[in-house]
């Protein structure tokens, strides 16, 4: 506290300092913002140019909206049958994971049972697996069982590879909740199946939502476990098809064609995402932070 | 409140467990859930752990039993070896930058009025197929007609202009679309671990006269250090299993080249690369079981050095 001497001048300077940093960071922030609107920008802009042109001047707008590009992109990703593959294996297989991971995180956080938190940890133990180290006695596994190369063996796949991290969210929300009610409807002599439908699992709902957008998210993203389980051209997923379409840019050069798949792609995600981004963030969160 | 809640937890919990039958009916809620995650899981990493020790092309080939040959000539491979650096470059370079660049985020948003809106925009790189992102990323690096270069000619920065996707700073190239990417996810977390912090210990610490740096070190550390280490377990598993932005970013979606390789691509192209499959599944699991033992290895070694009394408030 040697600096109380001069007392003004110090604070004057040390608001200024502060002024300065606080302004660099506010500059550091908005031009990452900036920054990653450009780059979609960019995108959406280039998506409606003509393939011969794009690449000549970067920062001009099309001279006219060539709407073509979107019916390319659709051909491209092959989306009637891509866009069904993998609805249904998203959908099915988030469904089926929240079916699943519900109860059991019930039971894991709740029920107090001998072995549980050791059981908690051997769910959460999936969540460090990569696929990649599973995905060689997977693919044998399948093929044997005749599910190799089939939408509903993609499905199963799915199911078992999401169910550690909904786990391990959903223990995360469960614990989260008060135990009154839970107290409540033992006393009024309510079974633990009971406690479950009719009690807790209107109260998570919050959670179950969060948690079945973030498997929903991760699983339409995905391509490895698709590009690897199934081959046919009619059993390839939207992301495999982005892949595919991305791939043959080498021989077809279809630059704006490309673009107007991503613009396909992420236009259902903006949309969604402006909708319930707060539910996905705070979702994350919960695990982290309970 | 919290506290509360934790307290009033387990004598009710202890209540329940001499409840009959409730580990019957704990065993009905668990077991779905638990036999497809042995299914689909657990059985495979054994798989892999077994064909880890033996020479084998596939089904109709006989699978030939060589012990930990497979391991001894990953040691001795150098392509092996450069894809184990690169794994552990992304993991302690992208990391730090990662992490510095979310701390100043976290902080920064703090006191800003547009914090969950500018989150928002940060976090969205997340939720976009990794494939979508590889191609933004190619369209601002490519060599010529590439944003970056032209947006760099165009401000009269032309000397600064590069080879974005050459060998040589391709895999840098990597790392920086990871750090656009993964900044905006622990940004995510880390809020979430600050905002928890209530309010009028940084007012204190202003009245006390701390400095911006003074208040990170001595408020926001110590007492996010659960959430951070958390954040840093999340980081050792994404950090390894990134996959699908390394191999489109890297190929074009066709195999990419060795110099952008990292584990789980070296995984995939020597296992079951889909234009020119080696079929190497002897090697590729060996590999596989190394990325499973270095994230477990990581995850153990965090948590000991992030072990600490958590701060109570």
């Amino acid at each position: 506290m040697e600096l109380t001497n001069d007392r003004t001048s110090v604070s004057l300077s040390l608001r200024l300092r502060r002024l300065l940093i606080r302004a660099a960071g506010s500059i550091f922030v908005w031009s990452w913002v900036v920054f990653s609107f450009a780059i979609l920008a960019w995108i959406v802009v280039a998506a409606f140019k003509r393939n011969d042109t794009v690449f000549v001047d970067l920062w001009a707008l099309p001279d006219s909206a060539e709407v073509g590009n979107f019916g390319d992109a659709w051909g491209l990703l092959n989306l009637t049958r891509t866009s069904i593959n993998s609805l249904l294996t998203v959908g099915g297989g988030t469904a089926l994971t929240m079916a699943l991971a519900a109860p059991a995180a019930y039971a894991l956080s709740r029920m107090g049972f001998r072995g549980a938190s050791g059981l908690t940890g051997f769910f959460a133990l999936g969540i460090g697996i990569p696929v990649h180290s599973i995905i060689i006695p997977l693919f044998l596994g399948l093929s044997e069982a005749g599910l190799s190369n089939s939408l509903l063996g993609l499905t199963i796949t799915y199911v078992g590879v999401s169910i550690p991290f909904a786990v391990f969210l959903m223990t995360g929300f469960f614990r989260s909740l008060p135990t009154e009610l839970e107290e409540a409807g033992t006393m009024e002599g309510a079974g633990p199946v009971r406690i479950f439908f009719s009690v807790m699992l209107p109260l998570a709902r919050p959670g179950m939502v969060a948690t079945s957008i973030i498997v929903a998210v991760g699983l339409w993203n995905e391509f490895l476990l698709a590009l690897t389980l199934t081959f046919d051209e009619d059993k390839r997923t939207i992301g495999v098809g982005l892949l595919n379409t991305f791939g043959a840019m080498r021989y077809t050069s279809n630059w704006v064609g490309l673009f107007a798949a991503v613009v396909i792609m992420l236009a259902p995600l903006i949309v969604l995402y402006a909708w319930m981004s707060r539910r996905i963030i705070e979702g994350l969160t919960v695990g982290a932070t309970k | 409140m919290n506290k509360i809640v934790t307290t009033r937890t387990k004598p009710v919990s202890a209540k329940l467990s001499r409840h009959t039958g409730v580990r019957r009916h704990a065993a009905i809620f668990v077991a779905p859930a638990l036999a497809v995650y042995l299914l689909i899981v657990i059985a495979p990493s054994i798989g892999t752990l077994w064909i880890s020790f033996t020479k084998w092309k596939g089904i109709g080939d006989e699978a030939e039993f060589v012990g930990i040959d497979n391991y001894q000539q990953l040691w001795r491979n150098d392509t092996f070896r450069g894809s184990f650096g690169r794994t552990l470059t992304l993991l302690v370079a992208g990391g730090f930058v990662v992490f510095v660049f979310a701390f100043i985020f976290t902080m920064l948003l703090r006191e800003m009025r547009s914090k969950k809106l500018i989150r928002a925009i940060v976090f969205f790189p997340n939720v976009v197929p990794p494939v979508a992102l590889a191609i933004a990323w190619g369209v601002l690096l490519a060599p010529r007609n590439g944003l970056l270069n032209g947006f760099l000619e165009l401000v009269g920065l032309s000397s600064q202009t590069r080879t974005w996707l050459g060998p040589d700073l391709l895999f840098r190239s990597i790392i920086a679309g990871l750090v656009w990417i993964y900044t905006g996810f622990f940004v995510t977390i880390l809020m979430a671990g600050v905002d928890r912090i209530p309010a009028y210990y940084y007012e204190a610490a202003e009245l006390e006269g701390a400095s911006a740096r003074q208040k990170f070190t001595r408020v926001t550390i110590p007492l996010t250090w659960d959430v951070l280490s958390v954040a840093a377990v999340l980081w050792v598993i994404l950090a390894i299993k990134t996959f699908e932005f390394i191999y489109a970013f890297g190929g074009s979606g066709t195999d990419p080249s060795a110099s952008s390789w990292t584990l789980p691509v070296h995984v995939y192209v020597v296992a079951l690369g889909n234009r020119s499959p080696i079929l190497a599944l002897g090697q590729g699991s060996a590999i596989a079981v190394v990325m499973v033992a270095l994230v477990g290895a990581l995850i153990f070694l965090t948590r000991r050095v992030m072990r600490r009394a958590v701060v109570e408030f």
